[in-house]
């Protein structure tokens, strides 16, 4: 229905705003007009219009500046250029302000009739597809949320049996059985952290990340994760070790849980794919407009052919030396797709038999305005 | 003296309840349970438990958070103590800790499943006397 479409016509001419009006109400629209550029954002925000007509060449605020606001309020809303000095230049000028076409005055109704059918017509369209985006996006987070629970409900109750039975409960048990259930407990665990792994995954894929982002500070961070495994490189017989950086040093922008997970599953593969009496060893420095976190072993290393798949999802190398080791194969990609939505990247360096090298690049969070 | 305790565990996972009523009776409470919302409020408002352990997505993805709304806005029930057990955390992209989201979910406590036989016991012991010392008041 044409009727229920909005149209802004913004121009300084008096007598242009009038017969674009005349034409356009009397095909049914309903039609407002504005004489500036402030004034016309003012309306925008207000009626929200479906589609607006925008001259060039006005005092003031110009054409191209307006477009550029105009998008910034609603990509959405349809802006068709309407001017008097049409040149190749100055429309694809427009086109890259997020203009969607362009008229040439003089013009007459029906020209104006046509490029207004047409630009609401990807009006309706950009709306739908919009709307469709949300509802995947939706579909998408209620998915995750009920294959998640699905997936984690039977372990938990199995997991939840075992502690019964274990804790004596419902009996004694033998050792020789209690070990046995112990051993299936910890599979079960595996089984349990996958799946939370998995659900990681999927929560940095949805974007949900970078609503938490705040300027951090990167050291502290890694300290903490270097602190809290410890016990476990001590338990692997690996040294871990952190070295301090000068006490100044830039804040990124990001997530500080999300930033300890990736340091915490590198250094965790340092430890875990390392030999007794190897070292991990942490670092951060700056470099031109970027921090460096460096997370470097002196274990096993990783062949070159191993070594472009590491980041892909459930990859494991499969080797002598990991034959003992268990893991879900979600550490690196987890560690990868956090650092990436940081707009951050990551590299790797091996040697087999000698050791890896993680280089994290994160970039510096812009100065406080 | 805990048969005196009346407890009563909300949980779809018939598996699950068996479990946690075997650690809850080896400290002699009286257990009864229910599994979905609906049978919930009916055997709250009948039994009147002295405290309830509420799973959070049963037949509905909500229907924990259904539970406890309705009976913290209710001058009578809002008395009785929720310890939340579930296996939702917040990866699942839900609210529910009482320290962070009281406001919108006033349980008063949570526990993640599967659950440490020994931690559950305690705080059920916890909520237990707080709540008796208020009562005295």
């Amino acid at each position: 229905m044409p009727g229920q479409a909005t149209i802004l016509i913004i121009d300084d001419e008096q007598a242009m705003r009038d017969s674009c009006h005349q034409v356009l109400s009397k095909d049914g629209y309903r039609t407002e007009t504005a004489e500036d550029g402030d004034s016309g954002l003012q309306k925008i925000r207000q009626i929200k219009p479906d589609l607006a007509l925008v001259d060039l060449k006005m005092p003031g605020m110009n054409g191209m500046e307006l477009l550029e606001k105009i998008g910034d309020i609603d990509p959405n809303i349809v802006s068709v250029v309407i001017t008097g000095y049409a040149t190749i230049e100055s429309a694809v000028e427009a086109m890259k302000r997020n203009a969607y076409d362009f008229l040439p005055k003089p013009f007459t109704p029906d020209q104006l009739r046509i490029v207004t059918r047409r630009g609401l017509e990807r009006r309706a369209l950009a709306v739908e597809a919009a709307k469709l985006q949300q509802e995947k996006e939706k579909m998408r987070e209620n998915f995750i949320t009920l294959v998640s629970h699905q997936l984690r409900s039977p372990l938990v109750s199995i997991r939840q049996y075992f502690e019964v039975i274990l804790e004596g409960f419902v009996g004694d048990v033998a050792s020789k059985q209690k070990e046995m259930i112990e051993e299936a407990g910890r599979r079960i665990d595996e089984l349990l952290k996958l799946v939370n792994d998995w659900l990681d995954l999927s929560h940095i894929e949805a974007g949900k990340l970078v609503e938490k982002f705040e300027p951090v500070a990167l050291t502290p961070i890694l300290s903490q994760t270097v602190r809290l495994l410890q016990p476990a490189a001590e338990l692997s017989k690996v040294k871990l070790q952190m070295q301090q950086p000068p006490d100044s040093f830039p804040l990124v922008q990001g997530n500080e849980e999300s930033l300890k997970q990736a340091f915490t599953n590198l250094i965790s593969n340092g430890i875990n794919y390392n030999r007794q009496g190897g070292t991990v060893t942490a670092s951060t420095r700056e470099e031109n407009n970027h921090l460096v976190v460096e997370i470097s072993d002196t274990g096993i290393g990783i062949s070159q052919e191993n070594l472009s798949f590491i980041f892909d999802e459930f990859f494991r190398v499969k080797t002598k030396e990991t034959r003992g080791l268990t893991g879900s194969g979600l550490g690196l990609p987890i560690a990868k797709r956090i650092i990436e939505a940081h707009n951050g990247s990551i590299k790797v360096v091996s040697e087999l038999g000698k050791g890896t090298t993680f280089s994290i690049l994160l970039p510096k969070a812009k100065k406080e305005q | 003296m805990n048969n005196e305790i009346k407890i009563l565990i909300v949980d779809d996972d018939l598996g699950y309840v068996k479990s946690i009523r075997a650690i809850l009776e080896s400290k002699e409470y009286t257990v009864d349970t229910a599994h979905n919302g609906e049978s919930a409020m009916e055997k709250i408002k009948k039994i009147k438990p002295d405290l309830i352990l509420l799973d959070i997505m049963m037949d509905r993805l909500d229907d924990g958070f259904t539970i406890c709304y309705r009976l913290k806005h209710d001058p009578e029930m809002r008395k009785i103590p929720i310890l939340t057990i579930s296996a939702v955390t917040d990866k699942t992209g839900f609210k529910f800790s009482p320290v962070t989201d009281g406001e919108y979910f006033e349980a008063d406590d949570y526990i993640e499943k599967p659950v440490k036989a020994s931690d559950l016991l305690k705080r059920i012991e916890k909520l237990l006397s707080e709540y008796g010392k208020q009562e005295e008041l």
